[in-house]
């Protein structure tokens, strides 16, 4: 027992001596050896926010928008995909396996041809600029999991609706939601928490006004020094969300990998 | 008779025309966006390639010279390229292979022990949905001289002074970090494997008198063997093209130290503004990827 408790500790470390390190005061921050009781104080969380420098208001605002945009559309596009996929058994040959080889590519390969043609376009330093390259990505997992959810719609009631004369449209919007409301969420959680946690392009794409919570964070680290308060609680409110976000979506993970048998 | 023959087909005719095209608004109102990012991919590759044959500095594509394959000799022969290489291929192969027997054997803990406790299972989970940058930072946080917890009680305690930066041991700093956080992605893959092995094998192995070791030797690892293998390619793959964590922990090393392929990619195109070279690199790993990857899948098909 004690051993699970050690092994769950060890890979949370980081997390909760962020936690820690942001609720201690400037004084304390330097004490050796680092202090574990102390008296905390939430002054870095309120400094983040009310600093004019930082700003990090507005980095939540935007990792909050980019991530939400993209996850509706990549559901919204990716859906109907993954159901033509499955029903009708059309672009299985071709769709599916080149999707899934995408994923083996380093993304930094598209970053240079990105970066020049969103400039072209000026599309620099905009959340729409980052959204596109978000769903670039995001539709690609999307269909993935969205493929792998659907499969456990019963054909049955797929063909009797069609015998009923539906329109595919309406089975698409009438039958299949309900049925996999969960799966779609889980899918959507699990696109929103990627473009939350993207880096490599918001780092190239941004520059003031669409910077993101990650590249926002590495922000504290200035010249003068690292302001370990306010960095860490940046990174907590940046990491809290997933990390609330994780209980809810373990158990569609686990139905993703194991091929959707459960004990 | 034959009147009748001709009002069927008619009758017939009209519904396959009805259903010819019903196919074709389907396809048209569901594959737009597929082709979309398919044709927006090809682009970005074909654009890719054009501006490698010119050296574009900086974004600027109107005063970019036509260099032809000068990038591409250029890249091949420079040092920090493959040293690149040699670096992203070594914290790959160590990190993916301690995550891999980590994540097993957590895995396997967690599923003889703990089978469906929710909360233990999550706990365990939360490294992985943390951005890796942010993770990153966490982690110098943590190992930092200054304010690090574990430096400062090394200290206190064994008055040893453990710089986790330094040149020498960065990179094992480096690998436990990757450890720390994707173990659970190996471990999450691995325990779902174990979740789908019907009951009915354990019992009737048990049944027949097999002790837990031989059951673990000759029943769940071939079980679970494919399962485990895709993982561990998945993130041998990952962790080849790593980038933000390094990234924010290092800047890529001292020098060109701890700079992966991605990292030594983007500071020749982004710091040094050579976008031309960048991007003959960017294509230079594509294919070699391409590659190793095509070849892999051959290995793996042919296994089974």
């Amino acid at each position: 027992m004690v051993f699970i408790i050690l092994i769950i500790l060890v890979f949370n470390i980081p997390f909760l001596n962020v936690i820690i390190t942001s609720l201690k005061s400037k004084v304390d921050l330097i004490s050796y050896p680092p202090k574990i009781i102390f008296k905390p104080t939430f002054e870095h969380f309120e400094n983040i926010f009310t600093s004019g420098t930082f700003r990090f208001g507005k980095f939540l605002y935007n990792s909050f928008v980019i991530a939400l945009v993209t996850s509706l559309f990549s559901i919204i596009l990716t859906l109907p995909a993954a159901y033509y996929i499955l029903f009708f058994r059309k672009g299985k040959r071709f769709l599916l396996p080149m999707v899934t080889n995408l994923r083996s590519i380093p993304l930094i390969i598209f970053a240079m041809p990105i970066y020049l043609s969103f400039k072209q376009l000026s599309l620099i330093d905009t959340r729409l600029g980052l959204i596109i390259v978000h769903l670039l990505v995001d539709i690609p997992i999307s269909l993935v999991l969205l493929v792998n959810f659907l499969q456990s719609v019963p054909k049955e009631i797929i063909e009797a609706a069609r015998i009923d004369g539906a329109a595919e449209s309406k089975i698409l919007i009438k039958i299949i939601p309900p049925m996999v409301s969960s799966s779609i969420v889980a899918t959507f959680i699990l696109c929103f928490i990627y473009s939350w946690n993207e880096f490599l392009f918001a780092l190239i794409l941004s520059i003031k006004n669409t910077t993101t919570l990650t590249v926002g964070a590495t922000l504290f680290i200035t010249a003068w020094g690292v302001q370990w308060g306010e960095i860490s609680a940046a990174i907590v409110i940046s990491t809290i969300i997933p990390f609330v976000l994780t209980f809810y979506i373990q158990k569609h993970l686990i139905e993703a990998y194991s091929g959707g048998l459960k004990e | 008779m034959p009147i009748i023959r001709d009002k069927f087909s008619l009758l017939f005719k009209k519904e396959e025309d009805k259903i010819k095209r019903k196919k074709f608004k389907n396809f048209f109102l569901i594959f737009p966006l597929e082709l979309f990012v398919i044709g927006g991919l090809i682009f970005l590759i074909i654009f890719t390639i054009y501006i490698s044959f010119f050296n574009v500095r900086f974004g600027n594509l109107h005063e970019a010279n036509f260099v032809g394959f000068s990038n591409y000799i250029n890249i091949l022969s420079s040092e920090g390229f493959w040293n690149s290489m040699k670096f992203s291929l070594k914290f790959a192969i160590v990190v993916t292979l301690l995550e891999t027997v980590l994540g097993f054997l957590i895995a396997y803990y967690i599923f003889s022990k703990f089978k469906g406790n929710k909360i233990i299972f999550t706990l365990l989970l939360t490294p992985i949905m943390m951005a890796p940058s942010l993770y990153g930072l966490m982690n110098r946080i943590l190992l930092n001289n200054f304010v690090g917890f574990i430096p400062s009680y090394i200290n206190y305690f064994f008055g040893i002074n453990i710089d986790f930066f330094n040149p020498d041991i960065v990179f094992y700093t480096l690998v436990l970090i990757d450890v720390l956080q994707w173990t659970p992605f190996v471990m999450l893959i691995a325990y779902s494997a174990l979740l789908g092995i019907p009951k009915q094998v354990f019992e009737a192995a048990r049944i027949d008198g097999a002790n837990s070791f031989k059951i673990l030797i000759n029943i769940t690892i071939p079980y679970i063997s494919s399962s485990i293998i895709a993982a561990a390619i998945l993130r041998f793959l990952e962790a080849f093209r790593s980038f933000d964590t390094i990234y924010v922990l290092t800047g890529g090393g001292p020098g060109d130290l701890t700079s992966t392929v991605s990292i030594y990619i983007y500071k020749v195109g982004f710091h040094l503004g050579y976008q031309g070279l960048a991007s003959a690199a960017g294509l230079i790993l594509f294919t070699i990827m391409i590659v190793i990857t095509f070849n892999a899948m051959k290995l793996i098909y042919r296994r089974w």
